[in-house]
């Protein structure tokens, strides 16, 4: 007997794909939480694209002597980025620099295993739980964050 | 030998592997890389344990029997391709490497300032980025070929397109994208027609089809080992030795030269000429084996293969619902590759949940943006076969695509 036909006698809604649905439904939450307009008036916009997919990312900015704020989002996107967008916007918080990229590196380190996201908001840590289980969709959790870091660097 | 999936899947030892969540590999990204049967990944190990000297240089037997290896497979190359000989062709790293020689090589020495270089608007990046560096360093003008919304080439307006200031048409025989076969005739035709020399990007063609180079009377082609059983960082170019011949290197060093003085050096004949320094000898000999395995099984049992197998596969999917797959809708025109989108899912979340279940595929805009930003598209699902493809694996990929709707709809619906 070929391997398949033992293969379909799986349940087709097994925990895998319950696990994928529930995460689905976590994604589309935290991409929920940004401000999503498909004409952003603000004056500056920041643009990435995801150079392995071409997916592509705008956060429309505010800035101001405290930082650079997300006002809101807009793009066409995967699940997971669309997820990252909408968490890194509902930090409402005004970036520099150096607090970006310390951001950052808190992430990629904890990606890389050497520490644990101990500041952070449970719904970011969640996510970027879920992330180290993909590390093909890492390029995709990070574009909305380069894309800020863009805009500093700019 | 008759053609028998089952007993061939056999030979593939990577095709018994699991994924972490137990369920079988069900390998559809054969376009990106192909998997290797035994005999290829014995020869490569055979030459590492047992035969492992550098090439051509050595006067001990070690050497001469790794050089008689490297040079057998070149003959062997020729052979399979009907090439016009060993000499005309140049082992490379790969496809992009062989083009990058000729753009870098008869590119900078042919093309000048107000010459054009045709391209069409599906090539892969490795055919199109090439060419951008030469027309921005010599000022020269790039034209494209359109394509009809089957992805055939248009090639209604051509004699505008290709003209006497036409230098070079570099063009790929089978798209990665949609798997369309063209029939690059005309083309070559009007290549001849007005002088231009024709190149074309065959890393899609060489794997799936059996070409006749001399019949095609193309002026270079292109390809890969790894996408036809080979090893990875080998390929091949082949060039008309008489172009060839009139190449300067491109690469300076070890192997290439004929004498060197501390301020000239005279440059060794063909092939050598065009492979500057040690190559990937254990890649070339695990070559070998591929074409050794490829010609008993048969291009034309394969491609065959593929068409039942595609045949299957757009059936299937069309009765999917929500699908869209692009490409021309006859067979006759298509190789083993399907590229689609399900709606409301971006490529992407469909790849990562049908991985969940064992079935790889690739996603993205597969190193053809300017076609994707013609379909207004970021990117496809690309499901792509080979000779070991079963229809239970396309089964196992509709399979999976149904979980990935039914899960979208179930969150949509919350």
């Amino acid at each position: 007997m070929h391997w398949y036909l033992d293969w379909r006698k799986l349940n087709p809604f097994s925990l895998v794909s319950q696990k994928s649905k529930e995460q689905i439904e976590k994604f589309l939450y935290w991409k929920e939480l940004g401000n999503w307009e498909t004409s952003p008036s603000e004056k500056q916009i920041v643009s990435l694209k995801n150079p392995l997919c071409g997916d592509e990312i705008h956060l429309a900015l505010n800035q101001t002597d405290e930082g650079i704020q997300i006002v809101s989002l807009n793009g066409e996107a995967c699940s997971v980025c669309l997820a990252a967008a909408g968490l890194l916007y509902s930090k409402k918080h005004k970036w520099k620099e150096d607090s970006l990229i310390l951001y950052e590196n808190q992430i990629k380190n904890y990606l890389d295993g050497k520490n644990e996201l101990m500041t952070f908001p449970l719904d970011e840590v969640e996510f970027w739980e879920i992330m180290k289980l993909h590390p093909g969709r890492h390029r995709c959790a990070f574009l909305p964050l380069l894309a800020l870091k863009k805009s500093l660097q700019e | 030998m008759p053609f028998d999936v089952y007993q061939l899947r056999r030979d593939f030892p990577i095709l018994d592997i699991k994924n972490p969540n137990g369920k079988p590999l069900v390998y559809l990204d054969n376009a990106a890389s192909s998997q290797k049967p035994n005999s290829v990944i014995l020869a490569t190990n055979k030459y590492y344990s047992e035969e492992n000297a550098n090439i051509h240089r050595g006067v001990y037997h070690l050497s001469q029997h790794a050089t008689e290896q490297f040079e057998k497979t070149r003959i062997k190359t020729s052979n399979f391709f009907h090439a016009q000989c060993a000499k005309a062709i140049i082992f490379t790293r790969g496809t992009t490497d062989a083009i990058n020689l000729v753009a870098q090589s008869w590119g900078r020495t042919n093309v000048g300032e107000g010459d054009e270089i045709v391209l069409s608007v599906q090539e892969h990046h490795s055919n199109l980025v090439p060419w951008q560096m030469l027309a921005l360093e010599k000022k020269a003008r790039l034209k494209f070929i359109p394509i009809l919304p089957d992805s055939t080439y248009d090639l209604r307006n051509l004699n505008e397109i290709i003209t006497r200031k036409t230098k070079i048409i570099a063009i790929s025989q089978m798209s990665n994208v949609t798997g369309t076969i063209h029939d690059l005739s005309p083309i070559i035709e009007r290549a001849r027609q007005v002088g231009a020399k024709i190149l074309v990007d065959g890393a899609q063609s060489a794997s799936h089809l059996k070409i006749d180079l001399v019949g095609m009377d193309v002026d270079f082609f292109a390809f890969s080992a790894h996408k036809m059983l080979g090893p990875t960082g080998v390929g091949v170019l082949f060039g008309k030795e008489e172009i060839l011949e009139e190449m300067p290197p491109w690469l300076g060093g070890g192997d290439m030269i004929e004498s060197v003085e501390l301020e000239t050096s005279t440059y060794a004949n063909l092939p050598a000429k065009l492979e500057a320094g040690t190559p990937n000898i254990a890649g070339v000999i695990g070559f070998s084996a591929a074409l050794d395995y490829l010609t008993k099984v048969g291009m034309q049992n394969i491609h065959e293969h593929e068409l039942e197998i595609t045949s299957y596969a757009l059936e299937k999917l069309n009765s999917l619902g929500g699908v869209t797959i692009y490409g021309t809708e006859d067979l006759a025109k298509r190789g083993g590759v399907v590229s689609f989108t399900l709606d409301g899912v971006h490529p992407h979340d469909v790849g990562s949940m049908l991985d969940e279940e064992g079935v790889a595929i690739r996603v993205g805009h597969h190193c053809c943006q300017p076609l994707m930003k013609q379909w207004s598209i970021p990117g496809t699902c690309r499901a792509s076969f080979y000779l070991y493809t079963t229809k239970e694996e396309i089964d196992a990929l509709v399979f999976g695509l149904e979980k990935v709707k039914s899960i979208f709809s179930r969150v949509a619906k919350k």
